[in-house]
């Protein structure tokens, strides 16, 4: 089950890039609240304490209780974080979406997926487990909501895969991806493959230039 | 073969910006670890062969290695000694733009020592600073 998080949001009257610079040099993360039944709400978080919440979560899709500490907004809002931006660089938050929820109603997210254990075909056969498909789309109340899907692939030799369909989903939960996806399996050592791969072929040393057109033109000039 | 387009409309092509950072290809999409580039630069398609070659001989040919860079930009040279004017020179090699940001290389099935040690060979045929990276680290 997803731990729930408290976060302690003010609403935010800074809007447009320089306004939001601002917001940033205080060491806020700014951010936006938007839901099927509610207009956006513009809105900013303490750098710290947004940081350390995603910190300690396996994903960054969890559910945050939204405290507005200028109670402009009746009560905590339950939200499941959509997006967090970040800078490419310095890895320091730029943006964060919340996208509300309802406590009564089933919402879809993306939960990430964990292999656990070593596989027998990696283990004793020096194979190569594949984590083809990172996360899920699951859907579930958002009580249900688990943190991280945890698959023992133990048992997977080479050859074999796990597909969404083989994955063992809590109770209430439900996969929204397709059932026939592979998830993981384990591949024969790359090392045979290429000892039998014959040598490259000679190397052509420029691209084919695409000069369909101009042949046309060429054409068309002889022709006139 | 060398590393360089199929085909292309043009052979020759302008040099382009380069400013900024990356807004692409800044995320680990495939692998758990990955090598970033901390500054901005043309690398070379053998650059990339010859880290490609280091990474993989680290590896010992195990894991799975991902090339997040392709060299389609053609780079012209005159030949030595010649006057200036009489058109633009011919294609001498290949090169990938890449800004500070962009993820080159991308690993996955070893462990994180490997990967580590992989990354920081390959990092030393390229022509720019990188940062070794692990899927956790990208999305904290």
């Amino acid at each position: 089950m997803a731990q729930q998080v408290r976060l302690n949001v003010q609403k935010r009257t800074e809007i447009g890039r320089n306004a939001v610079k601002k917001v940033k040099a205080a060491g806020f993360v700014p951010g936006i609240l938007y839901g099927p039944r509610q207009q956006p709400v513009p809105l900013k978080v303490d750098g710290r304490e947004l940081k350390s919440a995603l910190a300690h979560a396996a994903s960054e899709n969890i559910l945050v209780e939204l405290d507005f500490q200028d109670g402009q907004v009746d009560g905590p809002a339950l939200a499941l974080i959509q997006e967090v931006q970040h800078h490419p660089l310095k890895r320091d938050l730029v943006h964060i979406d919340f996208h509300a929820v309802s406590a009564t109603e089933k919402v879809t997210a993306e939960v990430p997926i964990e292999a656990v254990g070593e596989s027998i075909g990696v283990k004793t056969r020096g194979g190569l487990l594949e984590h083809t498909l990172r996360s899920l789309e699951v859907e579930c109340l958002p009580r249900d909501l688990p943190a991280s899907i945890r698959v023992d692939v133990s048992g997977l030799d080479i050859g074999s895969s796990l597909h969404v369909r083989e994955l063992p989903l809590p109770a209430g939960v439900t996969a929204v991806t397709d059932a026939d996806l592979t998830v993981f399996s384990v591949l024969e050592s790359r090392v045979e493959q290429e000892g039998a791969g014959a040598a490259p072929a000679e190397a052509p040393t420029a691209p084919e230039v695409i000069t369909a057109k101009k042949d046309e033109d060429s054409k068309e000039g002889a022709a006139s | 073969m060398a590393l360089m387009p199929k085909r292309v409309k043009y052979r020759k092509t302008q040099r382009g910006s380069r400013a900024g950072t990356a807004t692409r290809n800044i995320s680990i999409a495939f692998g758990e670890y990955a090598l970033q580039t901390l500054e901005r630069a043309w690398i070379t398609n053998t650059q990339i062969e010859a880290a490609r070659v280091a990474l993989t001989r680290n590896m010992k040919r195990k894991g799975k290695l991902w090339i997040k860079i392709f060299p389609d930009k053609s780079v012209t040279k005159r030949p030595p000694e010649t006057r200036m004017g009489k058109g633009k020179g011919n294609p001498e090699f290949w090169v990938a733009t890449v800004r500070p940001g962009n993820i080159l290389f991308e690993l996955d099935g070893v462990p994180e020592s490997v990967a580590r040690e992989s990354l920081r060979l390959a990092a030393t045929k390229l022509p720019v600073r990188t940062r070794f990276l692990t899927r956790h680290q990208a999305a904290a």
